[in-house]
C-alpha cells in the first residue's frame, strides 16, 4: 500500500515536548514534565501507524503535535498534507449549541468552495459515515455516542484529509459499538485512502487496523515495525508487558491453562 | 413546547400569589397606622375611626387582602396616601426615569463586561489580563456613590458638560432627557460591567477547557475564531442568569444613585412610600417590581432555550 521510500506524509524528527507543572513553592522553578523525548516518527501517504502505549507514556502528546495543536520545545515537524483529527470523548468533542450541519462544514470555513458546494460536501460525509442529509438539522445530543463518533469522523473527512489521527476513537464507546466504528474506519480508508494514525492502549484496536505499529514508553519510541512481527515476537520487555495485559477472550480456557500450568 | 410556556406562565402567576401574601402580611405587621400619619399626632379617636373606615382599614384582613389583590388582577392600583393621586399615575411619572436608567446601564455594563472578559481570557495571565482583573476588582468594590461623585466632579464641575444632576424631562426631546441619565447609568454600569467580565472571563476559561473547542481547533480554526465561535456562547448561560439579576435590581435597586442625581424614579418613589408609611403605594409598588423580576427571569429562561439546545427537548 506504501512505497517504500516516497515522499513523507509527516515527519517528525527528534521531537521534544515539556509541560510545566505547578510549582510547589511559590519561588521554587516550576518542576517540568518531559512528555515526549525525542521522538522520530515518519507517516507515509496511505499507511497506517498505530501508537501504543499506557497511559502518560506521550500518546496523546504526539497526537497533538502531529495535528499542529502542540508545538515541540525542540526537533522537528513537517507536514505534506491536510490533518484532521477524531478525538476519544464523542460526547465531549462536538459543540452542544451546534448543529450537526455547522460541526461538519465549519471545517470548510477558509475552503474556497460555494456554499451549495460546501453543503453537498458535507452530505456526502455523512453519507460516506453511515449517516444521513436528514441529520444535518440536528443537534449533537439526538444522537448515540457511536453516531457522535461517526459525526466526528465525518467531520474529519469534510476537510479530505491526507492523514487522520485518532487518537482513542473507539475506548470510549459501548463494546457492541467500537467494532462497527473501527469496521468503518477501515472501509473509508478503502474509499477515500487516507493515512491513519491511531493511537490506542488497546493493542487488538491497533491490530485491527494498522500494517505499522510505534511503542511508546515514558516518551520515547521503544519498538516500532510491522504489526504482526511486534506482536508475535516482542523485543522490547514493555511491549511484552503490554501484550500480557490484553484480556483473554476466553476467560474459562484461560483459567484452565492456568491451572494446568500450576499443577505441572 | 406549548406546555412549557402554560407550564411556566402557571408558575410565574402562583410565585406572585405568594408575592402579594407576604407583602400584604408584612406590612400589616409593621408598626404605624397610616391614619394616623395622614391626620397627624393631635387627631380625635372618632376622626381617626372615621378615616379608618373611609379608608376600609377597620374591615377584616382576609377581606382587604382579597379586595386588594382583586383590584390589582383587574388592572386597579390604588391610590397613594400621601400624594392623593392613583399610584398608577405615580409610576407613569417615574417610569421614563428608572425604564431608560436601567436598560442604559444593563447596555454599558454588557458593552463593556463581556468583551472585556473575552478579551481577558484569551490573554489569561498576561500582563494585559492581570491589569483588567484588578481593574475590575476595584469595579466591584469601589461604592457606586462615591463613583458617581468623582463622575460629578469630573464632567459636570470641572469640564462642564452634563448636568450634575436632575432630570430635564423629554420636552426638549429624547437625547436632552437622556443626557442627564448617562451619568447615572455609567456610576450603575460600573459595578455591574466589573461582575460581568469577571464572570465572563471564568466562564469562558472553563469553556476554552472543552473538547468541543480542541475539536475546533482540530479542524483548523485559530484561538481566536474558536473563542468567538465556541467557547464564548457556551460561557454565556451564567452571564445570562446574572444579567437577569442585575437587570431586576437596576429597575428598583438604585435608590442611592437617584439620590446622588437627584432623579425622580421608582427607587426613590419606594424610599418616600416607606418613610412617609404609604401602604396603598408601597405594597402595589413592591407587587409590580416582584412581578417585573419574575417576568424578567422568564425572559431569562427563553433566553437559555435559545443559548443551549440541549434544553429544547425534554422541557416541554
Amino acid at each position: 500500500m506504501s512505497s517504500a521510500d516516497g515522499p513523507f506524509l509527516v515527519e517528525l524528527d527528534g521531537v521534544v515536548r515539556d509541560y510545566r507543572l505547578p510549582r510547589r513553592w511559590l519561588f521554587s522553578p516550576p518542576p517540568v514534565l518531559r512528555a515526549l523525548d525525542g521522538v522520530s516518527l515518519a507517516i507515509r501517504p496511505g499507511e497506517s501507524v498505530g501508537i501504543v502505549g499506557e497511559s502518560g507514556s506521550g500518546k496523546s502528546t504526539l497526537a497533538r503535535i502531529v495535528a499542529g495543536l502542540d508545538r515541540p520545545e525542540a526537533g522537528r515537524v513537517r507536514r505534506g498534507g491536510c490533518v484532521q483529527m477524531v478525538f476519544q470523548d464523542p460526547y465531549g468533542s462536538l459543540d452542544p449549541r451546534m448543529r450537526v450541519e455547522r460541526i461538519v462544514g465549519e471545517a470548510l470555513f477558509g475552503d474556497p468552495d460555494g456554499r451549495a458546494r460546501k453543503r453537498e460536501r458535507c452530505i456526502d460525509a455523512l453519507e460516506a459515515v453511515g449517516l444521513s442529509a436528514d441529520d444535518m438539522r440536528k443537534y449533537p445530543h439526538a444522537f448515540s455516542g457511536g453516531q457522535r463518533q461517526r459525526i466526528a469522523i465525518a467531520r474529519a473527512l469534510v476537510a479530505r484529509p491526507d492523514l487522520v489521527i485518532a487518537d482513542e476513537p473507539v475506548s470510549a464507546l459501548d463494546v457492541s459499538v467500537q467494532a462497527q466504528v473501527l469496521n468503518l474506519m477501515v472501509d473509508l480508508r478503502g474509499r477515500f485512502g487516507m493515512a491513519y494514525m491511531l493511537i490506542s492502549h488497546d493493542l487488538a484496536v491497533i491490530a485491527h487496523l494498522c500494517e505499522r505499529v510505534a511503542v511508546i514508553h515514558g516518551g520515547r519510541i521503544v519498538e516500532e515495525g510491522a504489526t504482526a512481527a511486534v506482536l508475535a515476537s516482542p523485543r522490547h520487555q514493555h511491549t511484552r508487558a503490554l501484550l500480557d495485559a490484553v484480556l483473554p477472550p476466553d476467560p474459562q480456557a484461560a483459567r484452565e491453562k492456568l491451572d494446568r500450568a500450576r499443577r505441572s | 413546547m406549548i406546555l412549557f410556556f402554560v407550564r411556566r406562565l402557571f408558575t410565574l402567576m402562583l410565585t406572585l400569589l405568594a408575592a402579594s401574601l407576604v407583602v400584604f402580611i408584612v406590612l400589616e405587621l409593621l408598626p404605624g397606622d397610616p391614619a394616623a400619619v395622614i391626620l397627624g399626632i393631635n387627631a380625635e379617636d372618632d376622626t381617626l375611626a372615621a378615616l379608618r373606615a373611609e379608608m376600609g382599614l377597620d374591615r377584616p384582613v382576609h377581606e382587604r387582602y382579597l379586595a386588594w389583590v382583586g383590584d390589582l388582577l383587574r388592572g386597579r392600583l390604588g391610590r397613594s396616601y400621601t400624594y392623593d393621586v392613583p399610584v398608577g399615575e405615580l409610576i407613569a411619572e417615574r417610569l421614563p426615569v428608572s425604564l431608560p436608567l436601567a436598560v442604559m446601564a444593563m447596555g454599558l455594563a454588557t458593552l463593556f463586561g463581556i468583551p472585556v472578559g473575552a478579551w481577558a481570557a484569551a490573554r489569561r495571565g498576561t500582563v494585559g489580563d492581570t491589569l483588567v482583573m484588578a481593574t475590575s476588582q476595584l469595579g466591584v468594590a469601589v461604592p457606586n456613590f462615591w463613583f458617581a461623585i468623582l463622575l460629578i466632579l469630573l464632567f459636570s464641575v470641572r469640564l462642564g458638560w452634563l448636568p450634575a444632576g436632575g432630570f430635564a424631562g423629554y420636552d426638549e426631546g429624547l437625547l436632552a432627557g437622556l443626557a442627564s441619565l448617562l451619568m447615572p447609568a455609567f456610576a450603575l454600569a460600573l459595578p455591574q460591567a466589573a461582575i460581568l467580565a469577571r464572570l465572563t472571563r471564568s466562564a469562558v476559561l472553563e469553556a476554552l477547557r472543552e473538547d468541543y473547542v480542541r475539536t475546533a481547533r482540530a479542524k483548523g480554526l485559530e484561538r481566536r475564531r474558536a473563542l468567538i465561535r465556541h467557547a464564548l456562547p457556551n460561557a454565556l448561560i451564567p452571564v445570562v442568569t446574572v444579567m437577569g439579576l442585575q437587570f431586576s435590581f437596576l429597575l428598583a435597586g438604585t435608590i442611592i444613585i437617584e439620590n446622588v442625581f437627584y432623579l425622580p424614579g421608582i427607587g426613590r418613589l419606594i424610599f418616600q412610600a416607606i418613610a412617609q408609611r404609604d401602604l396603598t403605594t408601597l405594597r402595589d409598588l413592591v407587587v409590580l417590581l416582584a412581578a417585573t423580576v419574575v417576568i424578567v427571569n422568564f425572559i431569562v429562561d427563553l433566553l437559555y432555550l435559545w443559548l443551549d439546545p440541549r434544553l429544547r427537548r425534554g422541557r416541554g
